[in-house]
């Protein structure tokens, strides 16, 4: 009895060891969540990126806030396997998880949600300079840029998508109005673990475009929490379980009814964007966004 | 002649010069039917396996009727390009359309719509006793399926996907209910190339299970047309233009008014199977499917 608890015993403290080691050698912003998945978690709220490995190769959920952050993850998963990173999902078509692109593919596919290529062109037509700027302000961001192209999707999916690589399942679901033009979640059946993407964030406002519809980001959280998924890693932010769409319900659902009422009491957006409060979520970051939440709110109100 | 009529008529005569000229280094079954893109069968209504270059790799749709083939595309491949084979499009999960996926996977990344894997995990076809009776026909056949492993499809998208792959762009769409459970049109736009997978023939009939709709068949065939296609290749049978979609929307079109017809005057599904006979499908292949295009036209008229 007493050799099996030592065995058992020893065996938890190597196996902790292992674990606290390999953490040790990623580097402090990668966390391992379940066999073969890692988080690269971006720093300040950055954006992050999965790393998931299979046995025949590695799937990459984006590609990482900056250059350098795409150059540290590539170093990352050099230390944990020798395959190729097969697979490059974007969650979202913006810059801080697309810029990287070109440190991944090819050899890696990139798939993402219809309409992500002609968002990324758009925009690159729109910020002319847009690499010169970025590369200026570090020579860290500079040195990462070297050999920068610029890289769109190779797959497009309409709807829903599933990737089988190895003995995982990905599963691509769009997300629609939540955050930018094409925006997928990446759910994964067996692990039960669900990269949310940035329709739903942690401890701080999302930006919501005009395109975005508070009823859409509802939608998604429902359909996300019916998953009942173990992980849920959102775009930004610490990755956390399914607690993440409860709290992001709370608020929205907080936010129409307190904007609704003044909307009832036949005050302008204009006088709502001054009186509405939120106290409860004042430890919340990004704080220069909540006019616009406050302009999606109207606009759900209003029903347009 | 009319301006339409010409237009034909020389897209015809282009093409089957193309398709001439394309022949020669590679063997007699391959025939170019654009720049980079051509399409092998070893016998007439074999399942067609297109190869198509790009600047960054090779695109097939589907792998060949049977593994032997595979090789023989392989082997052109090799001949045509440095390049590796980078996706197989799937436009059905029938053996004669995948079993040589292997040959090329991994490191391929093989495309298929939704059900696509469902169907070939199902399917008797690729049983160890059927796969067994197939390598057993030849030695060469034996000596193809060296290697052998059934490889089902990496990325399985519903309803469209865009492929961009260099300087070219596919789309594929879903074609319901027209042949298996997960049929796939291929478009490249830029090209005007059309893979309409085994929806169509060519003065042969199809196979029509259970779970074919004639109804569906024809809105797969309207939404193809409106592509405006110059060039068709269809699952099985000889590329040619818009032709082969006006010829089989006839077919259609003129066996379900039969088939109303006949059932409006008391007709009997034997009888009809018996009595309907369809105008200009005298010299058609596969006979031995007519009566099972007549049950699902059957199937669509009782509905």
């Amino acid at each position: 009895m007493r050799t099996r608890i030592t065995l058992a015993l020893t065996a938890l403290v190597s196996l902790l060891s292992v674990r606290i080691l390999a953490a040790q050698d990623l580097g402090p912003q990668i966390k391992k969540f379940k066999d073969g998945i890692y988080v690269y978690v971006g720093k300040n709220l950055n954006s992050n990126c999965g790393i998931v490995l299979t046995q025949d190769g590695v799937v990459l959920i984006d590609s990482g806030h900056s250059p350098t952050d795409s150059r540290a993850i590539a170093a990352a998963v050099k230390k944990l396997t020798a395959l190729p990173i097969r697979y490059l999902i974007d969650t979202e078509p913006h810059p801080d998880h697309t810029t990287g692109h070109f440190v991944f593919a090819p050899p890696a596919l990139i798939i993402a949600h219809q309409g992500a290529a002609e968002s990324m062109r758009g925009r690159e037509r729109d910020t002319p300079g847009r690499i010169e700027k970025l590369a200026g302000t570090s020579p860290e961001i500079r040195s990462a840029l070297q050999g920068y192209r610029f890289v769109t999707p190779q797959v497009e999916y309409r709807d829903k998508m599933t990737l089988n690589v190895g003995e995982r399942t990905f599963e691509l679901f769009f997300q629609k109005n939540v955050h930018s033009e094409a925006d997928t979640a990446v759910w994964l059946p067996k692990e039960r673990v669900l990269f949310s993407a940035s329709g739903i964030v942690v401890n701080q406002f999302n930006v919501l475009r005009p395109s975005v519809t508070i009823p859409d980001i509802l939608a998604a959280a429902k359909m996300m929490k019916a998953l009942n998924p173990e992980f849920v890693i959102p775009g930004h932010g610490i990755p956390g379980t399914a607690k993440i769409f409860e709290d992001t319900e709370k608020y929205y659902a907080l936010l129409l009814e307190r904007v609704g009422k003044l909307v009832k009491a036949g005050k302008s957006l204009d006088a709502i964007k001054k009186e509405v409060k939120m106290p409860e979520y004042d430890h919340w970051a990004t704080k220069e966004r909540f006019p616009t939440n406050v302009e999606a709110a109207f606009r759900a109100v209003k029903g347009n | 002649m009319n301006t339409k009529t010409f237009g034909c008529l020389m897209a015809s005569i282009y093409l089957s010069l193309a398709m001439t000229a394309a022949a020669q280094d590679l063997g007699p079954q391959f025939k170019k039917v654009k720049d980079g893109v051509y399409v092998y069968a070893a016998v007439l209504n074999e399942a067609n396996s297109t190869i198509i270059l790009t600047q960054e790799g090779v695109v097939l749709i589907d792998a060949g009727q049977n593994p032997k083939d595979t090789h023989v595309v392989a082997t052109a491949i090799k001949k045509l390009t440095s390049q590796p084979v980078r996706f197989i499009i799937h436009t059905e999960p029938h053996p004669d359309h995948i079993m040589g996926d292997f040959v090329y996977s991994p490191p391929a990344i093989v495309i298929a719509h939704e059900g696509a894997t469902d169907s070939i995990k199902k399917s008797e076809s690729f049983s160890p006793a059927r796969i067994e009776k197939q390598m057993s026909a030849s030695a060469e056949m034996r000596a193809a399926f060296k290697g052998f492993r059934l490889i089902t499809p990496h990325l399985e998208y519903r309803d469209k996907m865009t492929l961009n792959l260099g300087e070219r762009t596919f789309e594929l769409y879903y074609l319901k209910n027209v042949h298996s459970e997960a049929d796939t049109a291929i478009w490249l736009p830029k090209e005007r190339v059309l893979f309409t997978a085994a929806s169509v023939g060519v003065k042969r009939f199809g196979n029509h299970r259970p779970l074919v709709s004639i109804p569906d068949t024809l809105s797969g065939i309207k939404m193809m047309r409106a592509l405006n296609p110059e060039v068709v290749i269809p699952g099985h049978g000889n590329p040619d233009g818009a032709k082969i979609l006006e010829d089989m929307e006839k077919y259609y079109s003129l066996l379900m008014e039969g088939v109303r017809s006949m059932v409006k005057a008391g007709k009997s599904l034997d009888e009809i199977k018996k009595e309907l006979k369809i105008a200009g499908t005298e010299d058609w292949a596969g006979k031995d499917r007519y009566p099972n295009n007549i049950e699902a036209a059957y199937r669509a008229v009782a509905k």
